[in-house]
């Protein structure tokens, strides 16, 4: 093995300042992606509270609880939470601890870039709940009451919390865009020497392609908010009928960023599940080189096929047949992703330790999103799903099941390589059951429900729901508490446990366990050379 | 972590990992032909 | 032996292509703005329909004597029902309706229908009514010999007038589409740009 020097080997007594000052100015990748990883699960918890009291209003129906104004707040911001501060920066903290790890770096390439990335975050995520306490001490009336999507014109009439949205969006943008800079760069400029782009590995060939599509995408929704904010405050008239502008225009704009944008949570995690679902399985991924081209395929459909969110807001027959299309082409390099999965799981000799079976539960409830998403890519039965509960459903068995249960596989997966410690089987074991069955008790009931014909981001429903909101509240209650079991496994597993070795997990391959557990503070100082 | 599963315990996963792999093929092979046969 | 320095020349190099496609796709959501209007002007795609016929037909207003182009055939062969509705945006405290709810028209022919609108405030307002054709594709097939929705309306307090619409679905208009609705909604004024109707764009 031939080595190459680097700069952190010239400075062996570098000096590192110690409490909350090497937090703040730390470049090192690991600190970094614990910054990320830790910020993620404060606000998923923050994320779920305010989607547990949006379900406790529907217990029964009738109001309750609160204020249909507030119900409004609870669920846009809930959305941009759950997207925006806890899944994008778990996945970007995967990629901050493991890329420079998985691709022989000694760091990202970027690192004071990396450090400004995350500080970002967490003043965004203030400005984003802040006006929720304003409202409290009678400033405002309350956050951003649109839901996610911004929508005008009623995004133009709202109260200052969409301003404060508006800022948080463009401070998370500007964020990921640093993030995927960085990203890019430390892929193509600093793998070990002998790793080619097809000896990469699949996580980073997944986060590879989330980074483009957000360089693509994301400066268009800053477009379309900032277009917002003049509309709002300095006479531009982009989507006001009234000035000779079009509040559809918002949706193009909103939505060429939002659907990529399903692909930017999920690509990192479908990168991640052929690592683990190989190690387990004790065989080498299945299908290397499709699942790489079918990730580019993925990330190239995914900015043509925006419209399909708003089939009922009037477009042209070719236009709606061409957007059905090109959506349901997209099933095309999914499902080869799908047998890729499941033919590295064949005929391999299967443990079921916990990331394992959170692989195994990511396969089979996120093909349950990706089926029930071909019913609503159909025009004709989308013009009866639309904005029902159904497409609440699909997208939670997407953006749930595929995002944050893939989000859980890797921190099971990683979490003894970066503490140290293995966490406790049983407790991660009895999570996922209690995950994946209180998950479904949540939301199968709101396909049906949605089937019935229940509007979506109503606080209010006709008695004939009752009684399956009713299961769907207490699943998402059990849903709630189960993920405490989560973070005090991850706790633990931080403060102490039984010691690992640095492959953890037997079948493992890859540099990345070649690594001791936890890893040194500046890894691979000598670069390895892959043969 | 020590290999807590023996060889033969390994092979006898291999075999079932397989057995179950088809098990599931002809289920859903089963679903798609009773599928062609419901009409509305 | 490659020495990796924090920020080398390529990364520089890669950085600088990174950033100009970040600024290349915002720009590109500005460019949509104007992309977007051509698209609907062309295609009626959402509901845009298009200007005044009055000047590139050579109807007079009212739309009753015929210029120097003839007036197109009429289809007898076939009736288009064509439903008329009307909201008020927030912030204009008027009353408006439909004098007739729907009709029953060839196309080619020339219609005549109005709406009865009622300022219900205590002082003179001026609105504008923007209108949209539903389903999108009878958009461009839909012309409006005499509106009033081409220019801005001031009504007095307590006012009510009856405002004419006169209109002809061109016989082109595709043989699938058996009804059409024509929307409009009334906007306040007060504080919009003067330009409003002399751009052209709110029609």
């Amino acid at each position: 093995m031939s080595t190459a020097t680097t700069h952190a080997a010239e400075h062996p007594a570098e000096h590192y300042p110690g409490g909350l000052m090497r937090w703040l100015t730390t470049t090192n990748h690991k600190d970094i992606g614990t910054m990320y990883l830790t910020f993620s699960l404060i606000m998923f918890f923050v994320g779920g509270l305010m989607i547990l009291a949006v379900r406790a209003e529907l217990f029964q129906p009738g109001l309750q609880l609160m204020r249909p104004e507030f119900f409004n707040q609870l669920i846009g911001v809930h959305a941009l939470v759950m997207i925006f501060a806890a899944l994008m920066p778990a996945a970007t903290g995967f990629a901050n601890w493991m890329l420079p790890l998985m691709i022989g770096a000694p760091d990202m390439a970027l690192p004071r870039l990396n450090n400004w990335g995350f500080w970002l975050l967490p003043p965004a995520a203030i400005l984003l709940t802040l006006p929720f306490t304003l409202a409290l001490f009678g400033i405002g009336d309350g956050a951003l009451a649109t839901g996610w999507t911004f929508y005008a014109p009623l995004s133009v009439q709202g109260g200052m919390g969409v301003d404060f949205a508006i800022l948080a969006v463009h401070i998370l943008g500007i964020s990921s865009i640093m993030g995927s800079i960085n990203i890019i760069v430390t892929i193509f400029n600093m793998r070990a020497p002998g790793m080619t782009m097809m000896k990469l590995p699949l996580f980073a060939w997944g986060w590879l392609i989330t980074a483009f599509l957000l360089i693509a995408t994301l400066p268009v929704l800053a477009g379309a908010v900032t277009m917002l904010l003049t509309d709002r405050h300095f006479g531009t008239h982009f989507f006001d009928a009234a000035g000779g502008g079009d509040p559809i225009l918002f949706q193009h704009l909103f939505w060429f960023f939002g659907h990529p944008e399903v692909y930017i949570l999920l690509l990192p995690v479908w990168g991640l599940m052929p690592h683990v679902l190989s190690t387990f399985s004790r065989k080498p991924a299945y299908g290397y080189t499709a699942q790489v081209y079918s990730f580019i395929a993925i990330g190239l459909l995914s900015v043509v096929v925006w419209a399909h969110h708003f089939f009922t807001a009037g477009m042209p027959i070719p236009a709606l047949v061409y957007f059905m299309f090109s959506t349901m082409a997209i099933s095309i390099p999914l499902a080869v992703l799908f047998f890729c999965w499941i033919a590295t799981m064949w005929k391999g000799a299967m443990t079921f330790e916990t990331p394992m079976l959170f692989a195994v539960g990511f396969i089979v409830l996120f093909g349950i999103a990706g089926l029930t998403g071909l019913i609503l890519a159909d025009v004709a039965a989308d013009a009866q799903y639309h904005h029902s509960y159904f497409v609440v459903a699909h997208f939670h068995y997407a953006l749930f099941a595929g995002g944050i249960m893939g989000v859980m596989t890797g921190v099971y997966y990683w979490l003894p390589k970066w503490t140290g410690h293995m966490y406790s089987e049983k407790l991660g074991k009895l999570h996922f059951w209690l995950t994946v069955f209180s998950f479904n008790l949540t939301f199968i009931p709101q396909f049906f429900l949605g089937l019935a014909g229940m509007p979506r981001r109503i606080p209010d429903y006709a008695l004939q729901f009752a009684e399956f909101n009713a299961i769907s509240t207490l699943g998402a209650f059990v849903l709630g508490l189960s993920q405490l079991l989560f973070a005090w496994n991850i706790w633990c597993c931080v403060r102490g446990g039984p010691k690992v070795e640095s492959r953890v997990w037997e079948g493992a391959e890859g540099l990345e366990w070649e690594l001791s557990s936890p890893p040194p503070h500046h890894s691979w100082e000598t670069q390895p050379t892959i043969k | 972590m020590a290999p807590a599963f023996s060889d033969a315990d390994l092979a006898r996963r291999r075999s079932a990992a397989r057995r179950l792999g088809w098990l599931l093929g002809a289920a859903v092979l089963a679903l798609y032909l009773i599928g062609l046969f419901i009409k509305r | 032996m490659e020495q990796v320095q924090p920020t080398s020349p390529s990364h520089n190099r890669l950085i600088g292509k990174l950033l100009l496609m970040v600024a290349g796709a915002f720009a590109f959501a500005f460019a949509l703005v104007p992309l977007y209007n051509v698209l609907c002007e062309a295609t009626g795609f959402n509901g845009k329909t298009a200007g005044p016929t009055v000047i590139r037909d050579g109807f007079g207003v009212g739309g009753l004597q015929t210029g120097t182009t003839p007036a197109p055939k009429v289809d007898l062969g076939r009736t288009v029902r064509v439903e008329f509705t009307g909201t008020v945006m927030p912030g204009l405290p008027w009353d408006m309706r439909p004098l007739t709810i729907s009709l029953d028209i060839h196309p080619g022919e020339l219609q005549q229908v109005s709406y009865l609108v009622r300022n219900t405030s205590d002082r003179p307002i001026t609105g504008q009514a923007v209108p949209s054709v539903t389903p999108g594709q009878a958009a461009q097939h839909f012309d409006k010999i005499e509106c009033f929705c081409f220019s801005q309306q001031t009504l007095a307090p307590g006012e009510a007038r009856e405002m004419p619409l006169a209109f002809i679905v061109k016989p082109e208009v595709d043989r699938s589409i058996s009804h059409i609705t024509l929307s409009y909604a009334f906007f306040s004024t007060d504080g919009q740009r003067q330009t409003l109707t002399s751009s052209g764009e709110a029609r």
